[in-house]
């Protein structure tokens, strides 16, 4: 056991952790931060993307101690408190979401491309969630809804200017 | 006259057609959603499962001895500890085996306190087995000197299916073109992103509730008693939230048992959950099918007989896969107006991975093949008689009234509307001639578009003595509903159609509707989520139910606003006057006057649904839905002829959805069906050899991702069904079942090569070309 | 969890190139380095075990990505494949790489596998390797006794062995100064667009208007490690690059691989579409501005 320090969602966490556990299990297991799926354990389909420092990356790949000192937003830290992010809310009124399994990750990587580039073209929305994979859509509502929150948000971006 | 309706006037308005939000999706956007995988309960204890991992061997003995050693173990269990218990409707399967049949078969279970103590402790079980010779396809199983796999099946022959319409060898006498093919379907699977998993946990009177990821959570009880010795009344089954199904847990698995045992045994509850590879290997696939099939025209493009001799691996035990032939012979039978009908089909065990009911249940298998075949005449009719290819479907389309040799009364059907729309919207015919002409040319990238059609059960399909659903409704103080329906949620959205409905009738916002669906000591009986009969049949019992109690309200109502109950209505929260919309008195009060009176007057209403269908028979002659449906796919292409790869460009679709309920459900099933079917068509495919499945991993059995959807055009064709809820019909399973053959066709038109055993990979593809080129030079 | 539970390890977190080193000095091959940990972790899960990880997240000095345009193009073992794809330098200069960036695994996988890893787990489907094979490099390797450099070509033994030695760290990547108009591209097939190649192929050539003087023409998927193909090689060294040339060059492809069946393709389909991608590569390099893909 190591001890662990690092935030998450803005919060600090020190926490003695194996050397063995993933990041992924250290939210599931040990933070209770059960909003991170995991889907395939082996870094093929994305369902556990987290942002590690501003970047999406897969957490089922990645042993815990190796995020020392690192800055981590969950699914769980997106929303404001009751005030979703317009990619959540863009989900919800797409129908992109069914039975929800990949949806933290879809989010995490829909909110990460955006605050990059609120106005991508299509092949950048694809290339956004090509890693992650649904079975219940066909994607094409979450690449709408995609489209939709960069829309409101160059829209907030243009009326807070 | 109350104060706050004064002058208040509301008009009549529909949420039907509307787009309504899914209410569990806010929750699913912040990861608030507590799924099955993520429960921990109190006391809970990990279960995991030793899988033989070989495909038919003797178990000489297994050492549990250094396993049970381990500290944190609770419990090693073997087929020893587990006697006489069976599984399965033929009751061939067993929760833990005493001879390996098939690679996935579960050899002993531990119980311990952690994941990773469990995995540990099943690396320390040692087994001895003797392998024995196996069988790997249907055909081999039948060969006279084969190995016996299940001991009460002689000649390793499982279920078996027949229906014969008319005289064939007339109709093959009256005929001018006769097709003669055999089409392969391979292995495919469900890939739930919620990998399998159940929390069992009895009680100290031996009652077990068990947190299942089931779809169908009241035969499930019938299902798993005898499984586990104990009557099913015994057994609560909690549906948590799960990550997809389709069609996956639509039977009792040997893992459902082993945990309810382990539980037993420890007094503790124990969670069976698989990870990724254990999902691939254990879980059920699509009944793989050799269909040979044969099918007569006249030259005037009229069909005149169809016939089909199906041969299915069973695998090593029976679950719901190889009864797909019940399904399949209705395509048979039903897809266009054929007169005479052959339809054989024989199931033989393997030892071979097991399929169980996959979405598009049997018609995905039969639909590639039917399809293709009406694509071969349209061809030759259009070559060698000048006919139009839309004009030979529409001969041979049936109209409303018709009913099929099997009995199916298509009392609305809409299929020529499905056609003519779907080939106006994509310019099919001009686009059609215009890549014939160019798939002989030279060229490196050729362009194809090919139309598919099917038919399906729309109205439930009765295969069980009922079909039914039972809802019960309430309404509280506060105008607020509660729904308890037998339907479950496994993320199709029946939550979000119930609450439509129910805000439909009673004139309250669909998010005061509460849905309980999840207990089934609470709910009413449903036979399941299947058949594409959720809206159809829970969607008329909660109208139903919801009209029950409208009418109690306004009966009310009446009384007190000196009116008949049919000049009222309900709306936007109100009791209103139904002519005008006058407002009488606000539904939260009239709920409360109605209650708090000397003889009390409470909303509580139940309905139990039981769609006008018959029983599927031995004979298959039934009218077995209350409903069917037709949908029409064309699929645009461009094929590349160096290296064989298919790229699906656009998707026109039409289809008959009876009327369209919530718009959002409707598009988000028609999209994600078409992804199974794309998927099926082009990319993925379960690999084994002799028994063991090669690609248990997404990095190897490739489902389609964003990049690989087409462009999707959806026209709705609303042929109002008289029976469905507003006149909805089932639509989930079609867009699955038609996509496929629609873009074989569409690969034909572009390469003139049929492929006639799916998946169309670039390496089949590519072969197909060279060899071809070789052939034609 | 559902979790592939991994046999424990110890984790060690050196601080500097130099306590790495006596780390791998001590465990050799007792130990594994982790930099992205993106083809470690998954072996780790799948039946491979080792005692101690050593992991670079505290090292110090290995995190460079500077392109100098007298000295060439260097890479550090943490540097990812992310951070290729962000530099200008490396697309300008090195397009084979960046190209083979762009298609790398998954926008997530980028971000924490790095370029030395790709090289290191010595597979003949890595897409970056293939690239760097192509336009040519040398590794450098450290460990207590000192230095040495060893050039791409003599690195890689055959299937997931190199010449690395247990106790040495792989520092950096140097990859040369593109000479005089050098054209470089990558091209792969895959199942599904983010996936392992089923087959690759990178070319690196210079080029004097219409004839080519030297060619490095690299393909995966095709043997035991990354090849090259000397045949093709010399049939573009010295030739102006015709159809006719690129033609034959197509068909001599297949002479020169040897590849297997797997799960991702077949033996036949690779024989016959190798000349095909060949081809491609060759023309995108040639034809700069169609270099997306």
């Amino acid at each position: 056991m190591k001890l662990l320090n690092l935030t998450i969602n803005g919060r600090k966490h020190t926490k003695a952790v194996s050397p063995s556990m993933t990041l992924l299990d250290f939210l599931r297991e040990e933070l209770n931060l059960t909003g991170t799926k995991n889907g395939c354990d082996k870094g093929a389909c994305g369902c556990c993307s987290v942002m590690i420092d501003d970047k999406p990356m897969l957490s089922c790949l990645l042993p815990a101690l190796e995020a020392e000192g690192a800055a981590i937003t969950t699914i769980e830290g997106i929303a404001k408190g009751n005030a979703l992010h317009p990619v959540q809310e863009a989900m919800i009124e797409m129908g992109a979401i069914q039975c929800g399994f990949c949806t933290p990750a879809m989010v995490i990587n829909g909110v990460h491309m955006l605050a990059k580039n609120n106005n991508p073209d299509d092949d950048e929305v694809k290339e956004c969630i090509s890693a992650t994979v649904c079975r219940c859509t066909g994607y094409n509502s979450i690449e709408k809804a995609l489209h939709l929150a960069a829309s409101k948000m160059r829209r907030a971006a243009h009326d807070g200017s | 006259m109350a104060e706050d309706v004064a002058f208040k006037h509301i008009e009549k308005t529909s949420l039907i057609g509307k787009r309504i939000k899914k209410p569990d999706a806010p929750a699913k956007a912040i990861g608030k959603t507590r799924y099955i995988n993520d429960m921990v309960l109190p006391q809970m204890l990990y279960g995991k499962i030793l899988h033989a991992g070989r495909p038919h061997a003797e178990i000489i003995s297994i050492d549990t001895s250094e396993a049970e050693k381990l500290a944190g173990v609770h419990l090693v269990i073997t087929a020893k500890d587990t006697p006489d218990l069976k599984l399965g409707f033929v009751k061939d399967n067993a929760p833990l085996k005493s001879k390996v049949l098939c690679e996935r078969d579960e050899v002993a279970a531990v119980a311990a306190e952690s994941e990773a103590i469990a995995a540990a402790a099943i690396k320390l079980i040692k087994v001895s087995y003797k392998d024995l010779p196996g069988v790997f396809s249907a055909k081999d199983g039948l060969k006279k000197d084969a190995p016996q796999i299940q001991e009460n099946f002689p000649g390793n022959k499982s279920l078996k299916f027949k229906f014969k319409h008319g005289d064939l060898a007339e109709a093959e006498a009256g005929s001018d073109i006769i097709l003669d093919h055999v089409f392969n379907v391979h292995y495919v699977t469900h890939c739930c992103m919620g990998t399998s998993c159940a929390i069992a946990d009895f009680d100290h009177n031996g009652k077990l509730t068990i947190y299942s990821q089931t779809q169908y959570p009241y035969n499930y009880k019938m299902d798993l008693a005898p499984a586990l010795g104990i009557d099913p009344g015994d057994i609560r089954v909690i549906q948590p939230t799960t990550g997809g199904s389709f069609g996956a847990k639509l039977d009792v698995y040997p893992y459902e048992p082993v945990a309810a045992i382990l539980a037993q045994k420890t007094g503790r509850p124990v969670k069976v959950l698989f990870d990724r590879e254990e999902e691939f290997i254990n879980s059920p696939t699509r009944q793989p099918a050799a269909i040979h099939l044969r099918t007569g025209c006249t030259s005037d493009g009229i069909l005149t007989f169809r016939s089909a001799d199906v041969l299915m691996d069973n695998g090593a035990y029976t679950s719901w896969g190889p009864t797909v032939p019940v399904i399949m012979m209705r395509t048979v039978s039903g897809h266009y107006r054929v007169p005479v009908i052959d339809f054989k089909a024989q199931a033989v065990y393997s030892n071979n991975a097991y399929a169980g009911s996959f979405r598009g249940y049997g018609n995905v298998q039969m639909t590639y093949a039917t399809a293709q075949h009406m694509d071969m005449f349209a061809e030759e009719l259009s070559e060698k008689h000048g006919m139009d290819p839309i004009e030979f479907h529409l001969k041979n389309a049936q109209k409303s009234g018709e009913v099929t040799p099997q009995k199916s009364y298509l009392r609305e059907c809409v299929l020529a509307e499905c056609l003519t729309t779907a080939a106006a919207a994509s310019d099919y015919v001009n686009k059609h001639k215009t890549y014939t002409e160019a798939c002989t040319e030279e060229g490196r990238y050729k362009r194809g578009i090919g139309l598919a059609s099917s038919i399906h059960n729309a109205g439930g399909a009765k295969i069980h003595k009922s079909d039914g659903c039972g809802t019960i409704l309430k309404m509280d103080d506060y105008a607020r509903v509660t729904v308890i329906t037998g339907a479950s949620e496994i993320g199709q959205g029946i939550d979000a159609v119930i609450s439509q409905i129910v805000s439909e009738e009673l004139g309250v916002p669909p998010e005061h509707v509460t849905l309980v669906n999840n207990d089934s000591d609470i709910g009413p009986w449903d036979v399941g989520v299947h058949a594409s009969r959720t809206t159809f049949i829970a969607g008329n019992g909660a109208k139903r139910a919801a009209i029950k109690a409208k009418k109690q309200i306004l009966a009310a109502a009446s009384k007190q606003a000196n009116v008949t109950a049919e000049e009222l209505d309900l709306r936007g929260g109100y009791v209103v006057q139904d002519k005008d919309g006058a407002a009488v008195i606000r539904l939260d009060r009239m709920l409360r006057q109605m209650h708090f009176q000397p003889t009390p007057d409470v909303v509580m209403v139940s309905d139990y649904y039981e769609p006008n269908s018959e029983l599927e028979g031995k004979d298959h002659i039934s009218d077995h839905s209350a409903a069917y449906s037709h949908a029409v796919h064309i699929a645009e292409v461009v094929v590349d002829t160096y290296t064989g790869e298919v790229k699906v460009e656009k998707v026109t679709m039409a289809q008959d959805v009876g009327r369209v309920i919530n718009r959002m459900g409707l598009e988000a099933q028609m999209e994600g069906g078409l992804a199974f079917g794309l998927g099926f068509a082009l990319s993925e495919e379960m690999i084994f050899e002799e028994g063991r499945l090669l690609n248990p991993s997404f990095r190897d059995y490739k489902v389609p991702t964003a990049p690989e959807m087409p462009e999707i055009e959806m026209h709705f064709i609303e042929s109002d069904c008289e029976e469905g809820p507003y006149g909805a019909k089932g639509i989930a399973e079609l867009p699955t079942i038609v996509i496929a053959p629609a873009i074989a066709n569409a690969v034909y038109n572009a390469t003139g090569i049929r492929f006639l055993n799916p998946p169309m990979s670039p390496e089949k593809v590519a072969r197909a070309i060279w060899e071809k080129k070789q052939a034609d030079s | 969890m559902s979790s592939r539970v991994m046999r424990d390890f110890d984790l060690l977190l050196p601080e500097s190139i130099e306590e790495t080193i006596a780390l791998l000095a001590r465990h050799k091959d007792k130990s594994a380095v982790l930099a992205g940990g993106t083809d470690l972790l998954v072996a780790l899960k799948f039946d491979y075990s080792i005692d101690n990880v050593i992991s670079l997240a505290l090292v110090p000095g290995l995190d460079e990505l500077d392109f100098d345009p007298a000295r060439g193009l260097t890479i550090g073992a943490k540097v990812t494949i992310a951070d290729v794809l962000r530099s200008q330098d490396v697309k300008d200069n090195y397009p084979a790489l960046w190209q083979a960036a762009q298609v790398f695994a998954t926008p997530q996988l980028r971000n924490t596998a790095t370029v030395l890893g790709n090289i290191l787990r010595a597979s003949p489907a890595g897409d970056c390797s293939a690239a760097l094979y192509a336009t040519g490099g040398s590794l450098l390797l450290k460990n207590a006794k000192g230095c040495r450099n060893i050039d791409l070509d003599d690195f890689w033994i055959s299937y997931g062995v190199t010449a690395r030695c247990v106790d040495e760290l792989a520092i950096s990547l140097h990859v040369p100064v593109p000479a005089q108009g050098e054209k470089s591209a990558f091209r792969r097939m895959t199942r599904t667009t983010e996936d392992l190649s089923k087959i690759n192929a990178a070319v690196c050539l210079q080029m004097a208007g219409e004839t080519c003087h030297k060619a490095r023409v690299v393909m995966g998927c095709v043997g035991p490690t990354l090849l090259r193909l000397p045949k093709v090689e010399k049939m573009l060294a010295g030739a102006a690059v015709t159809p006719e040339l690129l033609r034959d060059i197509s068909n001599v492809v297949i002479s020169e691989i040897a590849p297997i069946d797997d799960q991702r393709s077949s033996a036949e389909y690779r024989n016959k579409v190798a000349g095909v991608l060949v081809k491609r590569v060759i023309e995108a390099a040639l034809n700069a501005k169609e270099n997306d893909q």
